[in-house]
């Protein structure tokens, strides 16, 4: 099993519920849809709540308390703006605080469209601290391209080092500050991954990572966790080096 | 937020309603209290309900309000408030009881105008939870 697959086996292994405060089942069943799985419960308790005041709260295997956020704010993840870091940083992003809320939690089917939006929660981080080195894992040679000016503007208007993996080879001229590593097949085909290394600093490390699980449906998880971030780094460096 | 539990009245003989089951001024100052919203709307569907349930709805609903997170050293500083001032009030104008031995808090008469200010608008009242 590679790295990556045992990341998010281990990260199933969690025990979470999400309980969805609200007066009718619906809110709850578009959540279920997306974070349902063998170890994240989604249930409803019933809440005459007005309106805007239905909210989720997250409990951990025992059903102790971990934090809750309005359903208001977790809707933003289920249907995000997609924005670019430079647009999103001093802003306050509007998916940062369910970001912040589901940390090391397992999604079972976002879209690219959601993908890209948490992708971007990532890169915002690194665009904010202007150092440390991104790794971008792209599918295929055109996921690169769309987010050819992104990287770029990484390379060129910071001191962040990027390091793009792609599962077959890149057909743009990438910018200077921008290393790629190609035809990696296997693995960097099927998962989506960006990783900041925090330039050292146990605080600013973060990191997604997901696996396509059927054509446009990834199932995987986002961390803050300085461990974990630094397993998938060294596992990259290790077992695909840049040419 | 609005200071419910400082400027709260005596209690009164008939709770917060008049003899005709409006709400008197008293009634719409304790709604103004955001917490005290909280626990009703949540008691409406749950007659009885342990301390810490209310605690999470109340962190719960004022994440929702505030469109942020509310983390777990909040929550608890909230069970403390609603411990110590929420539900000591809400008793003595007899719309809870409050067991303090398994801190549970039950729904003994919240009238129903009450209940209509928060939007809440049954055919029926909802049930009461049992005197003990």
């Amino acid at each position: 099993m590679s790295a990556l697959a045992d990341l998010l086996e281990r990260t199933r292994r969690e025990r979470k519920t999400l309980d969805v405060y609200a007066e009718s089942e619906t809110t709850a069943a578009a959540i279920r849809e997306q974070f349902a799985s063998r170890n994240v419960r989604v249930v409803r308790t019933a809440y005459a709540a007005d309106d805007g005041g239905e909210f989720v709260v997250v409990r951990d295997a025992d059903g102790a308390y971990l934090g809750a956020i309005g359903v208001e704010q977790f809707r933003r993840l289920l249907a995000p703006d997609v924005r670019a870091p430079w647009e999103l940083a001093g802003t306050g992003s509007t998916l940062a605080g369910v970001f912040d809320f589901l940390d090391d939690t397992l999604f079972t089917s976002f879209d690219r469209r959601q993908m890209l939006a948490m992708s971007r929660e990532i890169e915002d981080r690194a665009w904010r601290a202007r150092r440390g080195r991104l790794y971008a894992g792209f599918q295929n040679a055109e996921a690169a391209e769309k987010q050819a000016e992104v990287y770029d503007r990484f390379a060129r208007d910071t001191d962040i080092d990027i390091r793009m993996y792609l599962a077959d080879e890149l057909r743009h001229e990438p910018a200077d500050g921008v290393e790629v590593v190609s035809g990696a097949g296997g693995e960097i085909g099927r998962f989506w991954f960006v990783i900041y290394d925090g330039a050292g600093d146990d605080m600013s490390k973060c990191g997604l990572i997901a696996e396509e699980r059927s054509p446009g449906q990834f199932s995987g998880f986002w961390t803050y966790d300085p461990g974990t971030v630094d397993e998938v780094v060294d596992y990259l460096r290790s077992t695909y080096p840049v040419e | 937020m609005t200071d419910w539990g400082r400027d709260w009245p005596t209690p009164m003989a008939d709770g917060l309603g008049n003899e005709d089951g409006r709400p008197t001024n008293d009634g719409y100052r304790a709604l103004s209290n955001p917490t005290v919203r909280y626990v009703l709307r949540h008691l409406h569907r749950h007659p009885t309900a342990s301390l810490d349930e209310l605690a999470d709805v109340v962190a719960g609903a004022e994440a929702a309000a505030a469109g942020g997170v509310v983390d777990a050293d909040r929550r608890d500083r909230l069970r403390l408030y609603l411990h110590h001032v929420t539900i000591p009030r809400l008793e003595a104008v007899g719309y809870v009881e409050y067991d303090l031995g398994d801190r549970t808090v039950a729904r003994i008469d919240v009238p129903p105008s009450v209940y209509a200010l928060l939007g809440i608008d049954d055919e029926d009242d909802p049930p009461a939870a049992e005197h003990r």
